[in-house]
């Protein structure tokens, strides 16, 4: 140990110095202490490289990527919304055997899908579900014909108990009656909701009565006018108020004074085609598909449901 | 710690007062003990937290740039999924040479990215910076069990490698594409010498899920 002890008191050839023999052993009880105090200053700044290395490490874990892994999930659901929807317009490419035969098709097509994407999706540690459930629905579609029933009657019920309808497209193309008739499209009661075309001879009138609130869609002169209800335009022009959705639960979907126009035509409606008047022209088809997915990891579990029907208002 | 200060003592006692300034040293022995096993165990916790820093190894820096690439990957995917690029890719079939088109006779590419739209993203999005890919078609073989075929190899990727993956469905009756991408007469189903076999006898023909690794070089 190195002598710390004032250079006045240290050892001569005569002995020590008079007065410098209690001042000596303080100073030897002083750098034991300064030892001490080093060793304890050495801690510190090991103590304090330890604490910066877990701070840089904290930031490293901080910026990892997203370790729930949502992103995955995230593509696992787009990538089974755009099968199903694949197989749900396959299905109706391919197959045309009814409620049946089209709900097979996709459920054994998304079946396919689930079997293989399962084993992928284990294979980097998640689980994976799949499951199916279909809407009948029925195609009305009539080209070129006079609005009104197949029987003659001037005010008919196209289809009864709707709950929906989506690709609803009307085309009014030769007005045969006066500038003062309407024709009408019923949802329900004429009170509740109805759509009104008339023609004055030079222009047409479009607007939608919702609740005995009168709307004026548009006025316009054309050979013909196109009403898309599932869009809500009238010849490609947004009308807010042609909203079908706004009528609630299931009605009645008929025409007023059909003779006054011809045309064509086309809805899809969640119903059977016993619900569809006699004698018009009907097509069993799917109204909608509902695909419900869940996704696991061990950090995350997702679930939703992927709607698919085309045409639909807001789909 | 405060030294005790004795009072002077005189010099018939002085060999008593060394004795008791010894007695009082011990304590001041017992802390740079104490110390010094603090120092020896922390530099052992610290010795073990201790890695070699390489220019690949994981830090802070590089896994921003990990974040970045990963994110650019899975972004190229759904994009090419979206504009439906990453399927024409897949289906750009030469049923002659039973290869992907414009490959060498390995079957699959190796510097430049496919020449079609979906090669087009990945070399605008990586090319450019230094950055090497490998991209492997994973699909379900005539057994069941998962195969893989390679698109893209650019060699073995580094312990800094990220990994993004999009799946894709094809179905029966999904054209194959030639040379320009354009769709000809043949479905897939119809193509004996297609990568990946049918999966199903229904609609869905396989599904494969593309998978693409990235790493700096």
């Amino acid at each position: 140990m190195a002598d710390l002890s004032p250079a006045g008191c240290r050892r001569g050839g005569d002995g020590p110095a008079p007065g410098c023999d209690g001042e000596r052993r303080r100073s030897a009880d002083r750098a034991q202490l300064i030892l001490v105090g080093a060793f304890a200053l050495a801690v510190v700044f090991v103590a304090l490289a330890l604490v910066m290395n877990a701070a840089i490490y904290t930031e490293n874990l901080a910026t990892r990527s997203e370790t729930a892994g949502t992103a995955d999930a995230q593509a696992f659901e787009r990538t089974t919304k755009a099968t199903a929807q694949a197989a749900f317009r396959y299905a109706h490419e391919v197959n045309d055997s009814g409620h049946d035969g089209l709900e097979r098709n996709v459920t054994q097509a998304m079946d396919a899908y689930y079997n293989v994407s399962r084993v992928q999706q284990a294979t980097s540690g998640q689980l994976v579900g799949v499951s199916v459930a279909t809407t009948p629905g029925t195609n009305v579609t009539e080209t070129d014909r006079v609005f009104e029933s197949p029987g003659g009657a001037d005010d008919w019920t196209l289809a009864t108990g709707v709950g929906g309808t989506r690709s609803f497209g009307l085309d009014v193309e030769n007005w045969a009656g006066g500038s003062g008739d309407e024709l009408w499209v019923v949802a329900g009661d004429a009170e509740d909701w109805y759509l009104n075309v008339s023609y004055d001879g030079s222009q047409w009138e479009v607007g939608v009565n919702d609740s005995g609130t009168y709307t004026t869609c548009t006025m316009t002169i054309a050979s013909e006018v196109t009403v898309d209800f599932s869009e809500g335009t009238v010849g490609g022009d947004e009308c807010a108020a042609l909203d079908l959705g706004s009528v609630g639960g299931t009605y009645d979907l008929g025409i007023r004074n059909g003779s006054v126009a011809d045309g064509d035509y086309t809805l899809i409606a969640d119903v059977e085609p016993s619900a569809v008047a006699t004698s018009v022209p009907t097509e069993e088809v799917l109204y909608a598909m509902t695909v419900d997915v869940t996704y696991r990891t061990p950090k995350l579990q997702y679930r939703t449901t992927i709607r698919v029907a085309p045409g639909e208002t807001g789909g | 710690m405060v030294t005790p200060r004795r009072p002077p003592s005189e010099p018939g006692e002085r060999g008593r007062a060394d004795a008791a300034t010894a007695d009082t040293r011990g304590q001041a022995h017992t802390l740079e003990g104490v110390v010094s096993s603090l120092i020896l165990l922390s530099a052992v916790v610290f010795a073990l937290e201790m890695t070699a820093v390489t220019p690949l190894s994981a830090s802070t820096s590089s896994q921003h740039i990990e974040n970045q690439q990963e994110a650019t990957a899975r972004g190229v995917l759904a994009a090419a999924a979206e504009t439906g690029a990453l399927e024409r890719a897949v289906l750009s079939w030469n049923a002659t040479s039973e290869q992907f088109y414009n490959t060498s006779r390995l079957g699959y590419f190796t510097t430049d990215p496919p020449p079609n739209r979906f090669g087009e993203m990945l070399n605008r999005s990586f090319n450019r910076n230094g950055v090497a890919y490998n991209i492997y078609l994973h699909y379900r073989d005539e057994d069941g069990t998962p195969d893989s075929q390679r698109l893209v190899y650019q060699g073995r990727p580094s312990d800094n490698a990220v990994q993004a993956a999009w799946s894709l469905t094809l179905f029966e009756n999904d054209p194959l594409r030639d040379h320009e991408e354009n769709p000809t007469a043949t479905a897939v189903s119809d193509e004996p010498t297609f990568f990946a076999p049918p999966a199903s006898d229904g609609a869905v023909y396989n599904v494969v899920r593309v998978e693409v690794v990235v790493w700096r070089i």
